[in-house]
């Protein structure tokens, strides 16, 4: 064997090598097909020199070396633009797939135009083409190197990929034909190098795991936010951006959240499509790739970017910048949605995002809305009911939204109950149910508006008048003074009383769904308990029972990955119960 | 219409290439009549075919359950990971306990909970009697009601077992009531009724008809439902 075959054989091994791993490791439908198809074209075309040249194969082979060689120079400038644009390539740029468009004509000709691979990049209408897709690939390389900071690293690994390929290629073969040796003209031995130049460029560009679902129709529905456009939503914690994820979600439209969390942002009965951002330089190349393959998949979804302030962080905001100027025509031609969150992004971040003209709704946080509410009905108290309900729930203050109303709902008539059944006087009970059921009005048409009503300003908490703390304490009547004073002190004492047991529950739903609640109604039965009987202790044992127990909730999926997610579900059940337990102790 | 092959011979041909995707089909028929077997054969096929199902059992375990589809020569290894079998029968026997169990919550906790990382597109409930005692129903039609609606939710097409006495229809013409014991034939969008019928003084034929079957045109008449190297339908002949 001549050592110009060993050469190509070695490099056939490595380029089959990197099919292999791209094929199987590689979550971009469109970038893996077209990575795969040059790859396979490369191999092609060495396998059949090599056969070729060693006696194993028909001189005729040399049409397929020469169709194998045509087609893997469109297809790598194809590959470069995949890259750089990503899988949203063919709607953005069809015109860049007419390049494939030669390749046949140049296949019928080459016989009768006598063109070999020898002569491939002579001064012909062949070797025009193949210069042509190569400049193209090395053109926009040259030009995403000068003007993204997004592709700063990658263009240089395309750069490097694309001059290999023209270095073994046109100017190889012009030296070899300078020098009157023609045996090896045409082959490319470089191949393993701008094949794992461009492998590691669609790694680097990897979306986040996640369990996207397979291709579908473009989603139109009602929405309250409209689409082909990209929404920033200014809160001081992510909360609407989640409440209008869930709410989207519930409608039927696809929804993916990005956040450092990861996969537990809702319910199983509504829950979106999460992925974690994972702590790398390339975050914000991470994130485009991932909202562009979900929206490719889900078009006329919506991509929640709630952790904004960490992409920042770990990519430099020029980076997620230029992130998020992407994600904008991605948006137009998908008429997706893509919602930022302005949460702890520092004030020159913000100013450097308003620039790019999105869509700004400034909106407010629920707890400080639900607080400017109760104060309209129970004046300066409304503090205290709040704390007294974030304790009974145990919840934080900073967690609270507009989910929660309902349960505040009925926190506040069991306080009044508990205020009537003790106080027997009827017309002080009667009055506080009045005001009672006026707040709890005024908290469910707060909750029904959409960040859309929010987002002119009008929030309750702004609202002239609506904490007049002073009035309500020095001209109300003696009776309304007195009533309020009691139904704090009642919703101190519910917030106070059985918390295990309303902890629990929460918790338990929290994990479980609306399952939660009988799932540990259950548990405390088989300890022979009532939940009103619940202290510490059965808490401890609640939470061992977790671990044995509810582990055969797991066991009987057999899919690794929800088996493992509802296993960490479980887990975190068990962690939190032992630490309510030593709270309570 | 798009339309899910049942892989059974001759019953595709009958129901014009398949049953409607998204529909919710009530599989009804008296004990032995290959009710489950007919069903995880249409879920292993369509898994071999990349189309992913869910087999939910409440009543047989996993592993009584794959030791008799392998009888059938259905090996689970063969659909390359698209078919799950969700072993609620094992779970039953961990949670008794003395007070009720949230079965119809915790049937949507996993239904949901896996539909986000496993797609699947067929899903068998086996069998709704189990489901009517586990969860211990108190208004059977509401909650079969709420059952259909959520399963239609999904956007998944559903196949309910419903297990019939050993002597319904097997009267030439039986009422309709025989198909289902709640009316929940009114429910699903197609019914198809497995019956054990006598053949001569000793033989006995399973056969099987279909007796509804939204946006489909078929005919009404039993069919022999043999099994020979999976299943198939044939005309019945006197």
């Amino acid at each position: 064997m001549i050592h110009t075959s060993v050469a190509i054989v070695v490099a056939l091994i490595v380029d089959a090598w990197l099919l292999a791993f791209v094929a199987l490791r590689g979550r971009q439908t469109w970038l893996k097909a077209t990575f795969v198809v040059l790859a396979l074209s490369f191999i092609l075309m060495g396998a059949a020199y090599v056969g070729s040249a060693e006696g194993l194969l028909a001189p005729s082979w040399h049409l397929a070396v020469l169709a194998a060689l045509v087609l893997a120079h469109p297809l790598t400038a194809i590959l470069v633009l995949s890259l750089i644009h990503g899988e949203t390539l063919p709607r953005r740029r069809p015109a860049s797939l007419l390049l494939l468009l030669p390749v046949p004509l140049i296949a019928a000709l080459a016989p009768v135009d006598g063109w070999r691979l020898e002569t491939a990049y002579e001064l012909n209408l062949l070797g025009a083409f193949l210069v042509l897709c190569l400049a193209i690939a090395l053109a926009e390389t040259i030009h995403v190197r000068i003007t993204s900071v997004l592709f700063q690293t990658e263009s240089f690994w395309l750069s490097l990929g694309v001059v290999a390929l023209i270095v073994a290629g046109p100017v190889y073969s012009y030296e070899l034909g300078t020098l009157g040796v023609s045996a090896a003209v045409g082959l490319n031995v470089t191949t393993p190098v701008v094949l794992a130049a461009f492998a590691l460029v669609t790694f680097h560009a990897e979306p986040f795991p996640t369990p996207f679902r397979g291709h579908r129709r473009r989603w139109s529905g009602a929405s309250s936010v409209g689409g082909g456009l990209v929404f920033v939503f200014e809160e001081a914690r992510p909360k609407y951006a989640i409440i209008t994820a869930r709410s989207e979600a519930r409608r039927g439209r696809p929804v993916l959240i990005l956040s450092r969390s990861g996969g537990k942002a809702g319910h199983p009965e509504d829950r979106p499509l999460t992925s974690m951002i994972e702590p790398t330089a390339r975050a914000a190349l991470r994130t485009v790739a991932t909202a562009s393959e979900f929206l490719v998949r889900d078009p006329g979804g919506i991509v929640v970017v709630r952790d904004l302030a960490d992409i920042a962080a770990l990519s430099g905001w020029p980076r997620t910048r230029e992130m998020v100027a992407r994600l904008a025509p991605m948006c137009r031609e998908t008429n997706s949605t893509v919602i930022l969150c302005t949460s702890r992004l520092s004030a020159s971040e913000k100013e450097g995002l308003r620039s790019l003209r999105y869509p700004w709704w400034p909106l407010p946080d629920p707890a400080d809305e639900i607080e400017a509410i109760l104060a309209r009905s129970f004046g300066p108290g409304a503090g205290r009911l709040l704390a007294a309900f974030c304790r009974g729930h145990a919840l934080r203050r900073g967690d609270l939204t507009t989910d929660h109303i309902d349960a505040i709902a009925s926190f506040l008539d069991e306080a009044v109950g508990d205020l009537a059944g003790t106080a027997g006087d009827a017309k002080a009970a009667q009055s506080l149910r009045e005001q009672v059921a006026s707040a709890v009005s005024a908290l469910c048409a707060f909750r029904a508006r959409n960040p859309a009503s929010l987002a002119g300003g009008d929030w309750p908490s702004r609202e002239a008048g609506a904490t007049d703390q002073d009035l309500i304490v020095t001209a109300g009547e003696y009776w309304k003074g007195k009533e309020t004073e009691e139904l704090f002190a009642s919703a101190d004492a519910l917030g106070a009383r059985d918390p295990l047991y309303d902890r629990a529950r929460s918790i338990f739903v929290e994990h479980l769904g609306n399952a939660g609640e009988g799932v540990l109604r259950l548990e405390i039965a088989r300890l022979g308990k009532t939940p009103e009987e619940l202290t510490s202790a059965d808490i401890v044992r609640l939470a061992d029972r977790a671990s044995v127990d509810l582990a055969a909730m797991a066991e009987v999926i057999d899919l690794p990955r929800e088996r493992q997610r509802l296993s960490d579900e479980l887990e975190s059940v068990r962690k939190r119960l032992l630490a309510i337990a030593g709270d309570d102790a | 219409m798009k339309r899910v092959p049942t892989h059974v011979d001759g019953l595709d041909e009958v129901l014009g290439g398949g049953i409607p995707a998204g529909s919710i089909v009530l599989v009804s028929g008296a004990p032995g009549t290959m009710k489950s077997s007919l069903t995880y054969s249409i879920l292993h096929h369509n898994a071999r075919a990349g189309t992913k199902g869910l087999y939910i059992s409440l009543e047989q375990s996993r592993a009584s359950l794959l030791d008799h589809t392998r009888g059938l020569g259905y090996q689970l290894e063969a659909t390359n990971g698209n078919l799950s079998l969700l072993d609620l029968a094992a779970l039953r026997k961990r949670l008794e306990g003395p007070v009720e169990q949230p079965w119809m919550d915790l049937l949507r906790l996993y239904a949901q909970g896996i539909r986000s990382s496993f797609d699947y597109r067929l899903i068998v409930l086996d069998s709704l009697d189990a489901l009517e005692i586990l969860a211990k129903f108190q208004n059977v039609r509401k909650e079969l009601f709420d059952l259909t609606r959520w399963l239609r939710s999904l956007d998944v097409t559903a196949f309910l077992l419903a297990e019939l006495p050993a002597d319904a229809g097997t009267g030439a013409s039986p009422p309709r009531s025989y198909f289902a014991k709640h009316k929940e034939e009114y429910l699903a969008d197609g019914i198809l009724h497995l019956k054990m019928a006598r053949q001569g003084p000793f033989g006995m034929q399973r056969q099987l008809r279909i007796v509804k079957m939204r946006g489909t045109r078929h005919d009404t008449d039993y069919h022999a439902l043999v099994f020979e190297d999976g299943f198939k339908i044939t005309r019945i002949l006197a």
